[in-house]
């Protein structure tokens, strides 16, 4: 089976150039939305609860009508921004920082005795220094995954490739969670962190095999491939297996998804994009090489 | 074949960690359920987290002392001399009434020379005074040098000013107000920084600590987090609770004994106005703590103390203070003060709690007094700025989803390395590496004290997701290409660790911020990823490396 998917998506069958255009487009596509969202919004996604600051309450073991739950809510707080919503079998009650979380607490079990009710409180304050030293930690890790690559390959275009496509990855990445809603959290930047380290695991296999093996480029790449899909399909799998078991707990499943949604970016970037890169610079020094030869040296 | 893995250098080496780990980990049934040296944070065994900020702000001050009583005295102030810590002048007024104006103002008593009313007053002393009266709060010397920096322990903006402002907007006004008050004295605001010092936030904490000690809540960690917040978590506690606890004020009393056993309350702690760092008394060089009590308390004192005889008879009539009923200090009045006590010339204020010693062990006692007499009132106003309360049954379910993940997801694993490779001798190694090194990362963390909260448990699943890749380029490079000799096998493997070293290296220089990032949310997550990888490099691949060569080979 896993022969037969390896020769459908073999990408060394089709032209490499033609390829690369594919993540290049979704890459601007992606940039463009993220960059008028930062224009329009002042920021490329929205802010969690705990960046954004505000009063959260998760609600368990009971069943209730959110509507109903929604409008005495607000009718006792008098704010009409409280939203109520359900996620797998919890219910999460969104109000603004202003309202006091004990209160907010206290109501909740006066209308369900019986219900197990978690609260969570964060100041604006706090949330935006938050988000100020999470921005720090990615750019931070991403400096130092880039210091890294070059050392170990000390060429100049694999190493920009590599750079390129992480960076690729994570824009693309928030694109999709922009699509589907997932907001930025502390869980979902430690996943764009742990991303960073995925995508260059795949990059580096690649680069690696194509540049210190010997062999034909095309087998170079596809020996690379087969690795690489293992590893890639495995985490995804890890991953999937934590989206559904934690889908209760907000945090672990925000994280899982965001990894899988990244890992299928990185997918499209490592064997589109930089596997492209990769055999257009092999075919370039391999050329020079002949003219060399040519020159009688 | 399969003897021989038993007796590999690695294979033992992950065999004596695995059962390292064990002791580390020490599961046991404790009261009919199992306990392990695991430390669980509060997402798993419930309770209440609060976050506080202080409020204050530090400040260095360009003054002069000259000004200041100028600005004060206002009507013919007259500068005749001036040095380092003195002043001299003359008043248009009665100098009788401008000496009595000065000791109102708070700066002290003058003397009188000659025509010059001769003062001793330091640039940095007369703007504490000054600010104090201003601001109406605690005002404390940072640092001496040029120009010297203050800490105002208060926020220089009312409640109600603040309402509806953004952070930046209040700073600003604050910055503004402050700019006010020093203009009128011709002094300069040099810098203004929106936070209290260091100091005073460990003050803080540590007087939480001590209070919630005295409640008999030892288990209670108050920490400091990032730089200027701190944090308290407390196990089990519903946050009503927890809030009241933090918040509020620790109940302490000062109290006489009538007899041998028998005591009377004179005031509370809400009658202590002020409450000095501990110093050493400049005569007789012993440690102790400057407090002042209300004019009311201070009545209290001094007839209580001739009513029950302490004025007379010190020794048998000693002072004692408490804080949630335990004692903290006892002492019978100085004879000085019994003796002023009793013919009248104390008129309330300033007391001092004498250590009477001059040696360490006094010093650290006038320091733990002086944390309890501020455990009556902390130095700053503490700001709730982010609590949350997670439910002991919530908690429980979190932890068991959680291993349920970490076992579903190693399996599911194995189960697409099968399909891959359709080999058990493959499928089977990686399963037993995966749950070791599952297993070896909880040990390392129960053996360093990591407190496990949610994301290091997301962090182990991310390490199971970097191990197994490894182990696959591990796999693929043995597998490739002809059966060949053990010689090229071990070649073939430190290839693939070449790959495995490099793509470790970058996921920990990633994860490195997040480990050091001030408010540590996500810290747990990092440093269980950090631990996995190292488990990975050093134990755990090389194992794999070794059992698959002998497999495979």
């Amino acid at each position: 089976m896993f022969e037969e998917i390896m020769n459908r998506i073999d990408v060394t069958k089709y032209s490499y150039k033609k390829l690369m255009l594919v993540p290049l487009i979704i890459l601007i596509l992606a940039l463009l939305l993220l960059g008028a969202n930062y224009l329009r919004l002042g920021r490329p996604l929205d802010y969690g609860m705990e960046l954004e600051g505000g009063t959260t309450a998760y609600i368990q073991n009971v069943t209730l009508d959110i509507k109903v739950l929604e409008d005495e809510l607000k009718k006792n707080f008098s704010d009409p921004e409280i939203t109520v919503r359900k996620s797998g079998t919890e219910y999460r009650v969104e109000a603004p920082a202003s309202i006091d979380s004990v209160e907010l607490k206290d109501f909740i079990v006066s209308k369900y005795p019986n219900a197990t009710v978690s609260i969570q409180y964060m100041g604006p304050t706090l949330g935006s220094d938050l988000r100020a030293q999470a921005m720090k930690a990615l750019i931070y890790a991403f400096i130092g995954m880039a210091i890294v690559v070059f050392i170990v390959f000390r060429i100049p275009y694999p190493t920009i490739a590599v750079i390129f496509s992480a960076s690729s990855d994570i824009a693309i990445t928030a694109f999709l969670m922009y699509i589907l809603g997932i907001k930025l959290t502390l869980g979902t930047i430690a996943a764009l962190l742990i991303l960073i380290g995925y995508s260059v695991d795949s990059n580096i296999l690649l680069t690696t095999k194509c540049l210190k093996r010997r062999g034909e480029i095309n087998e170079r790449i596809r020996n690379a491939m087969k690795t690489g899909l293992t590893m890639t399909s495995t985490t995804i799998a890890a991953m999937i297996v934590m989206f559904i078991v934690c889908i209760q707990t907000p945090i672990l499943k925000d994280m899982a998804a965001v990894i899988v949604l990244g890992l299928c970016a990185d997918l499209m970037n490592t064997w589109m994009f930089n596997a492209g890169i990769l055999k257009w610079y092999l075919l370039r020094e391999s050329s020079k090489k002949k003219k060399f030869k040519v020159g009688g040296r | 074949m399969r003897s021989s893995i038993f007796k590999d250098f690695r294979v033992i080496i992950l065999i004596l960690a695995i059962a390292g780990s064990l002791v580390a980990i020490s599961p046991h049934y404790e009261e009919g359920s199992l306990k392990t040296n695991l430390k669980l944070g509060l997402d798993f065994v419930g309770g209440s987290s609060i976050q506080l900020k202080l409020e204050g702000c530090m400040v260095e001050i360009q003054s002069s002392k000259e000004k200041i009583l100028g600005h004060e005295l206002g009507k013919g102030y007259q500068l005749s001399n001036s040095g380092d810590d003195f002043v001299e002048f003359t008043c248009e007024d009665e100098n009788a009434t401008v000496i009595e104006d000065l000791k109102k103002l708070g700066y002290g008593t003058p003397t009188l020379e000659g025509n010059l009313i001769k003062f001793s007053i330091k640039d940095i002393g007369a703007t504490i005074i000054y600010l104090g009266k201003k601001t109406e709060y605690e005002i404390l010397l940072l640092e001496e040098e040029e120009p010297p920096k203050y800490e105002i322990r208060g926020a220089i903006l009312t409640e109600e000013e603040r309402k509806g402002l953004t952070d930046e907007e209040i700073k600003a006004k604050s910055e503004e107000r402050l700019k006010e008050y020093l203009s009128v004295v011709g002094a300069v605001l040099i810098s203004y920084e929106d936070r209290v010092s260091s100091f005073t936030t460990k003050q803080t904490k540590d007087i939480i600590s001590t209070k919630l000690n005295y409640i008999g809540l030892k288990d209670i960690k108050v920490r400091i987090w990032g730089e200027d917040y701190i944090l308290i978590d407390l196990a089990g506690m519903p946050l009503e609770e927890a809030r009241k606890y933090v918040a509020e004020p620790g109940k302490f009393e000062i109290k006489i004994f009538v007899n041998e056993t028998e005591t009377k309350l004179i005031c509370t702690g809400a009658s202590i106005k002020r409450v000095s760092s501990y110093s050493r008394d400049t005569m007789t060089g012993t440690w102790q703590v400057p407090f002042e009590l209300t004019n009311e308390a201070s009545d209290n004192f001094r007839e209580m103390c001739i009513e029950y005889g302490a004025a007379d008879n010190p020794e048998a009539h000693p002072i004692a203070m408490y804080l949630d009923d335990e004692e903290v200090f006892k002492a019978p009045l100085s004879s000085p003060l019994a003796m002023d006590i009793k013919s009248g010339v104390w008129s309330g204020g300033g007391l001092e709690a004498s250590m009477g010693g001059d040696d360490e062990e006094s010093r650290l006692r006038a320091k733990e007094l002086e944390t309890h007499l501020r455990a009556g009132a902390l130095p700053v106003k503490p700001v709730i700025m982010s609590e949350g309360y997670i439910d002991p049954v919530l908690g429980k379910n979190f932890l068991r989803q959680v291993f349920i993940a970490i076992i579903l997801a190693i399996l599911a694993v194995g189960f697409i390395v099968y399909m891959r490779y359709r080999e058990k001798k493959i499928v089977i190694p990686m399963l037993i590496t995966g749950f070791s090194e599952t297993f070896i990362v909880l040990g390392v963390a129960a053996l360093i004290g990591h407190q496990l909260d949610l994301p290091s448990l997301g962090g182990i699943i991310a390490t199971l997701g970097t191990g197994v890749d490894q182990m696959v380029i591990i796999t693929d490079e043995v597998l490739r290409g002809e059966a060949v000799s053990r010689k090229s096998l071990t070649k073939r493997v430190s290839a693939a660790f070449a790959i495995i070293f490099a793509s470790a290296a970058t996921t920990v220089i990633a994860m490195t911020p997040l480990a050091y990032m001030q408010l540590g949310v996500l810290k747990g997550f990092a440093v269980v990823t950090i631990i996995g990888i190292f488990v990975g490099i050093f134990i755990t691949r090389p194992t794999y490396g070794n059992m698959i060569k002998k497999i495979l080979g």
